[in-house]
């Protein structure tokens, strides 16, 4: 079929397992990932569900490389990470916030929750790029910093510095806000 | 309210939570991808077209009739103008021998008449 890839694996043992890419699942399984990644650095909706798109696209052209699920699910991590920064780069987005980019509060989640949750949104969207990519990775993907330096092509130090870097100035914003609103 | 980097980690994981993209998201690209290989399909019956429905081969094909046609021309040319002298040389050797005929004729008739009047 045409929305798939077959790979055969062989393993160290004499048993030889068949693996199969399959197009329409990877696009199920990743599309919040993708998607998500990209509405962070591009902080609009459409814009961001082009680039995912754009994204599948391109791992679709690539299927017959990828060699299992879990490697699909990490080269689309790794491409939207490297095209969203590229993105950014190219239109220059300065940190700010469209209206469009901020979900409607959920039913169980209490106000002080949503706003010091768009609060963090809004201060790690005005992270530098390379930065936001590490917490992003972190908190959002949940990775470790080994997986972060694999992803993003950076040495395991730098991405621990920007974590750090990141969470520091997170830290002292919150703080900053309030001494501000005097809480 | 100090925040521990524990509170920082649970706060930052709570704000940054995957978001759907809009429903028809997946169809849309499913819709592109085959699109997309139906292109590339397109693309793939292209070079098993036969030869005939090819522009390049319509133009590789003229080009070797003309390289075929013009010194063929060429030759025909020159054996039509060799031909034209050939006609020219025996109309000139015809004259000539009509006139070297009439010139015999006249020295007889110059000797004949200066014998006659010697006598």
């Amino acid at each position: 079929m045409f929305l798939s890839g077959t790979c055969i694996l062989l393993l160290p043992s004499p048993v030889i397992t068949i693996v199969t890419v399959d197009f329409p699942s990877l696009l199920t399984d990743n599309q919040a990932m993708v998607f998500s990644l990209a509405l962070r650095f591009l902080r609009n909706r459409e814009v961001a569900e082009e680039l995912a798109q754009d994204v599948f696209l391109q791992l679709y052209q690539n299927l017959g490389r990828i060699e299992s699920p879990a490697h699909g699910t990490w080269w689309l991590r790794r491409t939207v990470c490297h095209r969203s920064i590229d993105e950014v780069r190219k239109r220059k987005l300065r940190p700010s916030l469209g209206l469009e980019s901020v979900p409607e509060p959920s039913v169980d989640s209490g106000m002080g929750d949503f706003f010091l949750s768009e609060r963090l949104k809004r201060m790690v969207e005005a992270l530098p790029e390379k930065a936001k990519a590490v917490v992003l990775l972190r908190y959002q993907e949940d990775l470790d910093p080994l997986e972060i330096a694999e992803v993003l092509d950076m040495p395991i130090t730098t991405v621990k510095s920007h974590l750090h870097r990141s969470l520091t100035i997170l830290r002292g914003r919150m703080k900053k806000q309030e001494v501000a609103c005097g809480v | 309210m100090e925040f521990e980097p524990t509170k920082l980690d649970q706060d930052l994981k709570r704000a940054l939570r995957r978001e759907v993209p809009s429903a028809d998201f997946a169809a849309r690209v499913l819709a592109q991808a085959a699109a997309l290989e139906k292109k590339v399909l397109a693309e793939r019956t292209m070079i098993v077209l036969p030869v005939w429905r090819k522009p390049a081969a319509w133009a590789i094909a003229a080009g070797i009739t003309l390289a075929a046609i013009i010194p063929a021309g060429v030759s025909e040319y020159r054996k039509s103008e060799e031909r034209k002298a050939m006609q020219a040389g025996r109309q000139l050797a015809l004259a000539l021998n009509i006139t070297r005929v009439q010139l015999q004729k006249t020295r007889e008739r110059l000797q004949k008449a200066s014998k006659q009047h010697a006598l």
